[in-house]
């Protein structure tokens, strides 16, 4: 008898737990509401943002006004991005703002950075690459050799041969030793490729949340440790400019411009959760523009590429499809296993709606109607009615099944 | 009596074993291959970067190879009781009938793990010779999740097999299909380190499934 009350409980579990993950994910492939956001730059000819949108009407215009303008004039708005446009049709200026222009000063002056969560948000291998920062040849090589320092000291192995290079590693442990860097690290950042014009070697956050700046020059380890606030994550950058080493977040989400020369971690009065909001970094030779997107909308801020001092914000806000607002009515809550934010997989409740109560209170009247015409006890009908409240349309249907 | 239902088990499934066996092994021998030939033609420092930079565990091959070899086994050992009447049978024999399923589907696990565990096991002595073991536990930790979705196929095969209802077994059918699709829904290396334990216990609880059809079966729900 237990063992059949067991059988039937956990069919009916899983039953509703296959159904709260395929049925909405079904839905969402039916009636896809995909948002997408506007292009924003900052302009520094207009001293404000110019928003390109991409709907039905495309549309550009300064945030605040309702002037619309035409590509054209848009480029003239945005010479840091269409300077190819402005030069092909003889319009580029010979300075912008104070700063004198040309292509190559536009070419060198710009860069694009891109963070994930999903990129910090997964078990990271404990092994690292190390490039040769000054290469005997000049030019960058794959590296051969990678470092963990996963068991309180730097330990180096010769990759071809998976073997340990005793001399290295001593040599690197007794330099991060020297800096006090405190075991494990929190978090690593370096651009392991070769098609990049030097490098920097790693930013590492050690478990203090101290920043570290390593590299191996010649063979021989480079270990500065970096004075700023408790660091939560550190983002490298070899940008051919070589003005910033990288960009930074403190422990309470602040976002700091490290410079190469003298260390300066200067504070840019943004605060973004890299291991929530997927954030994207455009700079150029007027402004730099950092983008944060979540769920609900995405942000734009603009400071000034010499001082950092702020220029501006502007927010768009998704619209909420009808789609997603006729699932809460239908859905009690979805459950998923993945999330776009994160490279885990474990079970995951969302969406709870409360809406689907409505729902959820017909089906369980028809669930008590049903039972008392086949003459089943109170009891049961009473839990009958009550799953099928709470579980909705999920345990509706697997009654349905009959199973 | 246990030995003797062994033996049984043993007789009905060597077959299908042995094919998913070869299967494996098959598959393995062809992923250990690929990776020799990237080491012996890019070298096995080009191993390291797309392991650590693009999150490859070059094993790919053998993921699916799991799932099917639990169906063969599954199908070997617990069709024949339905299609030739013999589980009328085996439940009338002298010993509780719970242990009795129980002790047939330890024998189809036990020739299952034995299985994927010397395919794991082919794959992990073969990548100590190239990376260190903490990279090699990375690849171990990756792939349990599939040996896992072997073993849920395994006891969803055979409560399907067991069942005596159509309605009931294309229900079943289809969570299993919705159980196995879990274990491979992230691809990202020891994504599944956090859930690994309930896959475990999701296992234990299955158990359930055959039991629960056997239950049926003896109700005389045909």
């Amino acid at each position: 008898m237990i063992m059949k009350k067991s059988y039937r409980i956990f069919i009916y579990a899983f039953g509703v737990c296959a159904l709260a993950w395929f049925l909405p994910w079904l839905y969402s492939l039916a009636f896809p509401s995909a948002a997408s956001d506007p292009f924003v730059a900052y302009s520094p000819v207009a001293d404000a943002f110019v928003i390109s949108e991409n709907g039905e009407v495309p549309s550009i215009r300064i945030a605040g006004s309702d002037r619309v303008y035409s590509k054209e004039e848009r480029d003239s708005l945005l010479p840091q991005i269409y300077f190819t446009q402005l030069a092909a049709r003889e319009k580029l200026p010979d300075s912008i703002a104070g700063k004198e222009v040309s292509l190559p000063i536009f070419k060198h002056s710009q860069w694009v950075f891109s963070s994930l969560p999903m990129d910090i948000n997964k078990v990271q291998p404990q092994w690292h690459l190390m490039m040769e920062s000054m290469p005997k040849r000049y030019e960058l090589e794959d590296p051969d050799e990678a470092f963990s320092l996963s068991d309180g000291e730097v330990r180096f192995v010769e990759m071809a041969g998976n073997r340990v290079d005793e001399k290295r590693s001593q040599r690197f442990s007794k330099a991060f030793s020297e800096k006090g860097f405190a075991y494990p690290p929190r978090h690593f950042s370096a651009n392991i490729t070769a098609r990049k014009p030097y490098d920097e070697g790693y930013l590492i956050v050690d478990d203090a949340g101290a920043l570290f700046h390593v590299k191996m020059r010649a063979g021989t380890p480079y270990v500065a440790k970096i004075d700023m606030p408790e660091a939560k994550c550190a983002f490298i950058l070899e940008n051919v400019d070589r003005r910033l080493l990288g960009l930074v977040f403190d422990k309470d989400n602040n976002l700091y411009a490290l410079e190469r020369d003298g260390y300066r971690a200067v504070p840019l009065g943004i605060a973004i959760d890299p291991g929530k909001q997927r954030m994207a970094v455009m700079a150029n030779i007027f402004n730099i523009v950092v983008r944060s997107r979540d769920n609900d909308g995405a942000d734009w801020w603009a400071v000034d590429a010499d001082t950092y001092s702020p220029l501006g914000h502007y927010r768009y806000d998704y619209p909420e499809s009808a789609a997603s607002r006729a699932a809460e009515w239908i859905f009690p809550f979805r459950l998923t296993f993945t999330d776009v934010d994160d490279s885990y997989a474990c079970p995951r409740i969302t969406n709870v709606s409360f809406k689907a109560l409505a729902l959820g209170s017909i089906l369980a009247a028809i669930m008590l109607v049903w039972g008392v015409r086949r003459r089943r006890d109170a009891s049961q009908c009473a839990a009958i009615a009550v799953c099928t409240l709470v579980f909705g349309i999920y345990f509706f249907i697997i009654k349905l099944l009959k199973v | 009596m246990e030995k003797a239902i062994i033996v049984k088990e043993w007789l009905k499934t060597r077959l299908a074993a042995a094919a998913s066996m070869v299967l494996c092994l098959a598959m393995a021998a062809y992923a250990i291959l690929k990776i020799n030939r990237l080491v012996a033609l890019k070298g096995a420092d080009h191993l390291w970067m797309i392991m650590l930079l693009k999150d490859n565990t070059f094993i790919d091959a053998i993921q699916y190879t799991t799932v099917i070899s639990a169906i063969i086994v599954g199908i070997a050992q617990m069709a024949p009781e339905m299609t030739q009447k013999r589980l009328k049978l085996t439940l009338h024999l002298p010993y509780p009938q719970m242990r009795m399923v129980g002790l047939m589907l330890s024998v189809g696990l036990a020739e299952l793990i034995a299985i994927f565990a010397l395919q794991c096991a082919s794959i992990a002595v073969f990548y100590s010779t190239l990376i260190p073991a903490s990279l090699v536990w990375r690849v171990v930790l990756t792939s349990l999740p599939w040996y896992l979705a072997g073993l849920i196929a395994y006891l969803f095969t055979s409560a399907v097999c067991l069942e005596g209802t159509w309605m009931r077994r294309v229900v079943l059918a289809l969570l299993g299909v919705c159980a196995v699709m879990i274990c491979y829904l992230q691809p990202a290396p020891e994504a599944y380190n956090g859930m690994l334990w309930m896959i475990v216990a999701f296992v234990f609880l299955l158990a359930l499934l055959p039991l629960g059809s056997v239950l049926r079966f003896k109700e005389g729900r045909q």
